[in-house]
């Protein structure tokens, strides 16, 4: 449509971003209004770009993993975890069993910690503070169990080539296995609070609709695609690690909503403590790392189920260090239904929209073109 | 939702009184220490350093041994030093004060002093 032709329909755009209260990132939003109502939406990426890919490429091995465990803060693991695999794939590495126990017990913690986060910057996009000061505070019992078993509250570094960095003594797995149920009561309670709360069904039920059909038409992936009711789970779809020893259950809802992705997200949070506790229950003894050096020459493509979705990272590997790195973070599918979401919805629901998705900007913003020493668009 | 808050009433604050209590677990990763009588300069901290922080500074005269020294302010404190050396030359401590007003150690002492 041209902006004559807006003009006409007496439309305005409403600007979010690239600062803006409501982002965390920069990132921006055009957002078409008329009156109330949305009409239109279109975004730009690109304003994070970090250049980490081509950094990778002058790094070893062991110094790739620590450097992208700084491609996200909130879900570092997820990137190192998906590099050391695909390196593992390649080199054809039998890492020890102890060492991918652990990894994934601090896997799936980051997972809780992901979403007691998430979940109260959506309470906060909607007014609900309470929730906010409380899903923190829960959190901080995660980010303290980080700090027992590694040493570092957010940037981990457990992940890398050749299995887990740190071992886990006894005495932290039962400390980590204590404070499991007090997660576990606190989803309990969220998930009574966003059933049964009028004023949160009004704000979230019947917000942000993006049905099965569309949701495979995008391509969505991680919880936005599970509240869409479509199965999609790496995890259980194409099990990596040590996810086939272990007893789980998808977690599926059919409402398609900002509300039912909200649901979604806490429940996963049980089923990852519980997978935790399997975890730390049948912890084998022995190793915890490989020494790994020098890689052999091969191209590979590994997956890992990060807590905001599908994390693919494709590599081409040299003998020290990558020659070539793609990572596909999971914002970057999630964001194009945006506009299918936000069409017809009131300006006050589209933060709560926005933020449905997890979006996270600076693993999402990854390559920038250019042509002739210019710079063409970044992607 | 209700029972929380009034729950909350009696219990102690979450957060800690800083500057009077401190919690630091014991595997907790702080500034790095070099201890020069087991180091053997193989050299192999500062090959394994990420971001460049860790690095061997050569003798000024003759005779003696050089210093690795460790960079705080571009340090990410991985580890990947403390995990290579040989010889157990590099330690982890549990500093983690590590805000100075100059660039330099030394002249951020005499700061401290002064004030």
């Amino acid at each position: 449509m041209t902006d004559e032709k807006r003009d006409k329909k007496h439309e305005t755009i409403l600007p979010i971003g690239p600062f803006h209260p409501l982002l965390k990132e920069p990132e921006y939003f055009k957002v078409h209004v008329d009156g109330e109502k949305v009409t239109d939406f279109d975004f730009r990426l690109g304003f994070n770009h970090r250049g980490i890919e081509k950094i990778v490429e002058s790094k070893t091995y062991s110094m790739a993993t620590t450097l992208l465990g700084k491609v996200c803060g909130i879900c570092n693991q997820a990137h190192s975890l998906a590099f050391s695999i695909g390196v593992e794939k390649i080199n054809k590495i039998t890492v020890p069993k102890r060492g991918k126990y652990i990894r994934t017990i601090t896997f799936e913690l980051e997972r809780i910690q992901s979403h007691l986060l998430w979940l109260g910057v959506m309470a906060e996009a909607i007014g609900f503070e309470t929730v906010f000061m409380h899903s923190w505070r829960e959190r901080e019992r995660t980010n303290y169990l980080f700090e027992l078993m590694t040493g570092n509250r957010i940037a981990k570094e457990m992940s890398v080539v050749g299995g887990s960095k740190w071992d886990l003594d006894e005495k932290t797995g039962k400390k980590v296995l204590s404070e499991l149920p007090n997660l576990v009561k606190f989803a309990n309670n969220m998930e009574r609070v966003f059933t049964k709360d009028k004023l949160v069904h009004k704000r979230l039920k019947e917000v942000g609709v993006l049905s099965k059909e569309e949701a495979k038409h995008f391509d969505v992936v991680g919880p936005v695609a599970r509240a869409s009711s479509l199965d999609f789970d790496i995890r259980k779809n194409s099990p990596y690690e040590v996810y086939k020893d272990f007893e789980f259950n998808v977690i599926v809802g059919d409402g398609a909503d900002c509300l039912e992705r909200t649901l979604v997200r806490i429940r996963e949070i049980k089923e990852s403590a519980e997978i935790i506790r399997q975890c730390i229950e049948l912890l084998p003894g022995g190793e915890h790392r490989l020494k790994f050096f020098k890689s052999a020459e091969g191209k590979t493509t590994s997956r890992v189920e990060a807590p905001r979705g599908e994390n693919a990272h494709f590599m081409v590997t040299g003998e020290m260090n990558p020659v070539r790195l793609k990572i596909r973070a999971p914002t970057y599918a999630n964001i194009p239904p945006l506009k299918t979401m936000l069409l017809n919805q009131k300006i006050a629901d589209v933060p709560p929209i926005i933020i449905s998705i997890d979006p996270c900007f600076s693993c999402t913003d990854r390559i920038a073109v250019y042509k002739k020493g210019e710079l063409v668009k970044r992607v | 939702m209700l029972r929380e808050v009034l729950r909350s009433i009696f219990k102690k604050p979450a957060t800690s009184s800083f500057p009077f209590e401190d919690h630091v677990p014991e595997n907790h990763r702080g500034k790095i220490k070099w201890i020069p009588e087991k180091c053997i300069y193989c050299r192999l901290c500062e090959r394994s350093c990420p971001t460049g922080a860790c690095k061997f500074i050569p003798p000024k005269k003759a005779g003696e041994k050089g210093t690795i020294e460790i960079d705080i302010g571009k340090c990410v404190f991985c580890y990947e030093c403390v995990l290579a050396c040989p010889k157990d030359a590099l330690e982890g401590t549990l500093d983690y004060k590590l805000a100075y007003i100059s660039k330099s150690e030394k002249a951020d002492e005499k700061l401290r002093k002064k004030n």
